[in-house]
């Protein structure tokens, strides 16, 4: 069995990297590119969306330049979570950029685009087979929730990749995949260890992520064979330790040592990190693989929220920042009021609720909310009302009425005309859009790791 | 006393997923790391009570290795819900960065 050499150019695609670091990993002969473009952690709304929250502008400089070179050296580019959020509008976004920067560069390119969106009607027949299970922390769900998600991805493991990557394309282009999955395939198709190709990859997937000091997005090198891999991050002045790339190690992960994989656990456990005599390569060994007996996905679903608006105001007085607890309690309730008032149709609470009304302080709790243990202290608080509403034009009059009601509400201790914030904007009332929350985190079993994950070559 | 603070290169507070928060703390040395896990201010335990979650909902490692220490819990809503707070699950981290060690 031949070693690899893996080259990851940034930790996600449209972050970039040094043009002479991407030359450099070129220079070094890689196998192949790999990128993760996309994670759930900006949040629910781009899932729902549609949209990336990596800028246009951005992916299509990184694929302008990765692209040509990548053609040039004869080595396959692989992508995963394409767009964000691995969706099919973030895969056909992706899509329409690579096909822009092949007609700029004059590139012909066989692309094999692997999608990841599940349909309704086959998460209903997984849920009532009992195939479908909740991660830590994930709501209940019933078939209610399928029917109501805006959209669900899976995120596809190794074997899609393997597949795609057996049609010998320019360019993997996938959806909602696992970070591993996008490095791990080749080395794994290779006869390299599961443990040690999925530890790497897991990695080597935010580019040089696990150098000491991340100066910027830029790549790194892995070189895997049977029995261990070197990472080699590409930036003159940086490197890697065996302490900064365990520390990285506990970066997202809920668990120090073990991440579940679709079909297995990787378990660090036991790996060994040893500086290499370069002084900016590790060498690690010892990752371990352990199959599961059931081969499973992660399945992220998003739903419609409602849309909101929201109005900024600074609180700089003395006396209402002594009693904002009651200001605050006072206020909330005068505005549920007022909203059940003006709009019969409008209900605030229970599972049927077609709208909520939100006070945020900010400098009192506006980061933990509920779970900050601080009493406020300070001369000055922010204060946001916001309402999340079944349309943009109610949770706009929502909003309002707050505003109005806070604007001149009593404050204990002054009698007479009182205005209680400072608006920095006019308009004050802002529209922020659609709000969708995740109504699934959940594990599927598959019969067939593939069939989900269809793969279409398509040319460019 | 000591604040965790002044003993750690990072504290830090994340998602792990939409819907559970990690917190990882990195210490100066081993001597810091080893004051801290013997004074037991840190646990399973005392990590539920500061972010008001059960015992059993915590997640709990020790990471010797790096003289890290890590733990797990459920988010208070999911990441991006219209209640909350804080997307990334970047800044939850006031109570731990101020706990007092006894050294």
């Amino acid at each position: 069995m031949s070693p690899m050499r893996v080259f990851s150019p940034t930790g996600c695609l449209g972050y970039g990297f040094a043009d002479a670091s991407l030359e450099a990993g070129i220079r070094a002969k890689p196998d192949f590119i790999g990128m993760d473009a996309g994670s759930s952690d900006p949040g629910p709304a781009y899932l729902g969306s549609g949209q990336s929250f990596t800028s246009r502008d951005a992916v299509a400089r990184d694929l302008d330049r990765i692209l040509p070179m990548a053609k040039k050296a004869g080595i396959p580019v692989i992508v995963g979570t394409a767009g964000g959020a691995g969706g099919n509008p973030h895969v056909d976004l992706t899509l329409d950029i690579v096909r822009e920067v092949a007609k700029k560069r004059g590139l012909s390119l066989r692309v094999a685009v692997i999608r990841s969106e599940f349909s309704k009607d086959a998460l209903r027949k997984a849920f009532r087979e009992g195939r479908i299970s909740p991660l830590p922390g994930a709501p209940k769900i019933d078939e209610g929730t399928i029917d109501a998600a805006t959209r669900v991805v899976g995120m596809m493991g190794i074997e899609p990749f393997q597949e795609a990557l057996a049609r010998k394309p320019d360019l993997v282009l996938a959806g909602r995949a696992c970070d591993a999955s996008i490095f791990a395939a080749a080395p794994v198709t290779q006869g390299i260890p599961r443990g040690i190709a999925l530890h790497a990859a897991k990695i080597i997937q935010c580019g040089n992520g696990a150098v000491e000091r991340r100066l910027i997005p830029d790549g790194m090198l892995g070189d895997l064979t049977k029995d261990d891999f070197v990472l080699t991050p590409l930036l003159p002045g940086t490197r890697c330790t065996p302490e900064s790339v365990i520390s990285h190690s506990l970066y997202e992960n809920p668990d120090a040592y073990l991440t579940p994989e679709p079909a297995g656990t990787l378990d660090a456990s036991k790996a060994w990190y040893r500086q290499e005599p370069d002084g900016i390569s590790v060498r690690i060994g010892g990752s371990l693989f352990h199959t599961a007996d059931k081969y499973t996905v992660r399945l992220e679903g998003v739903e419609l929220a409602g849309y909101r608006s929201l109005v900024f105001g600074a609180i700089r007085d003395t006396v209402l920042l002594r009693q904002l607890d009651s200001f605050c309690a006072a206020l909330k309730e005068k505005w549920r009021r007022r909203v059940a008032e003006t709009f019969p149709d409008e209900k605030g609470e229970g599972r049927d609720a077609t709208h909520a009304l939100i006070i945020r302080l900010l400098g009192v709790n506006a980061a933990m909310g509920e779970r900050e243990p601080n009493q406020f202290q300070g001369h000055e608080a922010g204060m946001v009302l916001e309402a999340v509403a079944r349309t943009q034009e109610r949770a706009h009059t929502l909003t309002s009425i707050g505003q109005n009601l806070v604007f001149h509400a009593p404050v204990q201790g002054w009698s007479g005309q009182v205005s209680n914030l400072a608006f920095p904007y006019s308009p004050s009332v802002l529209d922020a859009g659609a709000v969708y929350r995740f109504s699934m985190n959940h594990i599927i079993e598959l019969p067939d790791p593939r069939a989900p994950f269809p793969v279409e070559m398509v040319a460019v | 006393m000591k604040k965790l603070h002044d003993m750690a290169t990072l504290v830090r507070s994340k998602n792990a997923g939409p819907f559970l928060l990690t917190l990882d703390i990195v210490f100066r040395d081993r001597p810091s790391y080893e004051a801290v896990v013997k004074s037991g201010v840190l646990s399973a335990k005392s990590v539920a009570r500061m972010y008001g979650v059960a015992d059993s909902e915590v997640q709990f490692f020790l990471c010797p290795e790096i003289n890290a220490i890590k733990a797990t819990l459920p988010r208070a809503v999911g990441s991006g819900d219209p209640l909350d707070t804080d997307v990334y699950g970047a800044q939850q981290v006031g109570p731990l960065m101020n706990l007092e060690v006894p050294v």
